[in-house]
């Protein structure tokens, strides 16, 4: 009897531990998907209020981006990735690939059919915590070689904030990324 | 540092104190194998397909992902196999023939909070050695964890403890704190606090929590009853019931047996679980009577086998 209830303590876990992270991961860890060449894809907002209990009471200003951009061209091609129009300072973490920091991009070629994916991690400093809207721009996909715009999709950071409310407030602030 | 006091004189303590060390070291070189940011059998792999990419374990070598996939049909169907998908294939069949040998040499994560756990004194911390039924809970926790796709949900990434302690390192290695989501911090307290800093030997996810460790130990509860496989083998001739096996078993695998079960040097003797031994031989090391060790051959047969005996243990 004791044995049967410990076996189904033990199956009732996970299956309770995967109903709760479908539940936050979609309101604390945004993703970010991108293609080349195709349509835009779905503009990310992350908003700070959405934030489970836990993560609200333990690192309230802390969150991540995970981003890919898919090559769908017939071809290899070098990417850079960079965030536009945002105010937040973004520690990024390149998953595969060798980061060249100061252009910004990827050292080798993603294969045709190839995905780059990497982590932008941030925390909302002080000094703009009391604001509504932390981030208004966009992560845009280029070719480090001639600059070109390959893809670009919004991002959106906010506290509470209605998606129609968050477009009246554009942040032109410097690119403080690196 | 906290240190285990053990019986049998100086000698025996730093004999286990040095094995310790030693296995230390092997988590060290299975963290440079496996883990970002050295990862080095996933370079070796991205090498062999001329890609030279920097190693990454989530979504190429997770053997937790490689168990979750084990009982999706569209994994079987598509017969479209990761390296991770792989590779538990692999842990699987050493775990049948030589033990979990992955989680008693290799995993960087069990050992990072058996470590961290030696930090806190033991007064704090929960025992669970012989007083729950570990194999119980963790087969449940396995069984579970297999049939998260037949529930439409699943718990690869947003639960594991392999990625919280990348970002562990990574977070050091940049001085800059990851972002954890709800989840995340769900795992960092249950394996890093409640299963490693305040519950004994420091393993407590491994124990319940861990699907790569469980299925290794379904295969190893198998694969020990076979006469030619290697386990921790217990030579009850030898033993004098001193305690020391238990006290410094990582996973509390080991605990005092019930009176009758063996015919000892003295005392009761031990019982070693083999749904949570991961042959470590850490029990080995601190034993001074050589009544413990790691090999090949048949498992000791308790005299609690044959009536007689164990009426006559009574008697």
């Amino acid at each position: 009897m004791v044995t049967a209830l410990a076996v189904a303590i033990g199956f009732a876990l996970p299956v309770a531990a995967g109903h709760y992270g479908r539940g936050m991961s979609g309101r604390e860890a945004a993703k970010a998907s991108l293609a080349f060449p195709g349509p835009p894809g779905k503009p990310v907002t992350v908003d700070l209020a959405a934030f489970g209990g836990l993560k609200k009471t333990l690192q309230p200003w802390h969150f991540r981006i995970f981003v890919s951009v898919a090559n769908k061209t017939a071809g290899p091609r070098r990417v850079g990735v960079r965030v536009e129009g945002c105010a937040l300072f973004f520690d990024w973490v390149v998953r595969d690939y060798t980061w060249e920091a100061d252009a910004r991009a990827v050292a080798e070629p993603i294969p045709p059919g190839g995905k780059l994916t990497l982590y932008l991690f941030t925390e909302v400093p002080e000094e703009l915590r009391g604001q509504p809207i932390y981030c208004d721009g966009r992560i845009v996909a280029f070719a480090p070689e001639t600059g070109e715009l390959l893809t670009a999709l919004p991002l959106r950071v906010v506290n509470g904030i209605a998606d129609g409310a968050a477009h009246e407030h554009h942040h032109d602030g410097a690119l403080h990324v690196h | 540092m906290n240190r285990i006091p053990l019986k049998g004189g100086k000698d025996v303590q730093n004999h286990s104190d040095r094995f310790r060390l030693v296995r230390y070291a092997s988590y060290f070189i299975g963290f440079l194998l496996f883990y970002s940011p050295a990862a080095l059998v996933l370079r070796f792999f991205s090498g062999l397909d001329g890609k030279h990419l920097i190693g990454n374990l989530c979504d190429s070598l997770n053997l937790r992902m490689g168990v979750g996939g084990l009982l999706s049909i569209d994994r079987w169907q598509a017969m479209d196999w990761t390296l991770g998908q792989v590779s538990i294939f692999v842990v699987m069949a050493v775990a049948l023939i030589l033990g979990p040998l992955f989680c008693g040499w290799l995993c960087a994560a069990g050992a990072f909070t058996e470590f961290v756990g030696r930090l806190v004194p033991d007064r704090w911390k929960i025992d669970v050695a012989g007083k729950v039924d570990a194999g119980a809970v963790r087969y449940g926790f396995l069984a579970g964890y297999l049939s998260l796709p037949f529930f439409g949900t699943g718990i690869g990434c947003s639960f594991c403890n392999f990625r919280v302690l990348e970002y562990i390192g990574l977070g050091v290695g940049s001085g800059f704190l990851p972002a954890l989501t709800s989840t995340y911090i769900v795992v960092t307290l249950l394996w890093l606090v409640a299963g490693g800093m305040f519950m004994k030997g420091g393993r407590g996810w491994c124990v319940f929590l861990c699907p790569v460790g469980g299925i290794q130990n379904a295969m190893h509860a198998i694969g020990a009853r076979l006469p030619f496989t290697a386990k921790m083998r217990y030579r009850p001739e030898n033993c004098r019931s001193c305690g020391n096996c238990v006290e410094v078993c990582p996973m509390r695998a080991i605990a005092p047996a019930a009176d009758g079960d063996w015919q000892t040097s003295g005392g009761p003797g031990v019982r070693i679980s083999l749904n949570t031994c991961i042959a470590c031989a850490q029990c080995s090391a601190a034993c001074p009577h050589g009544a413990l060790g790691y090999g090949f051959g048949p498992l000791a047969k308790p005299a609690s086998a044959t009536l007689p005996a164990r009426e006559a243990a009574r008697s």
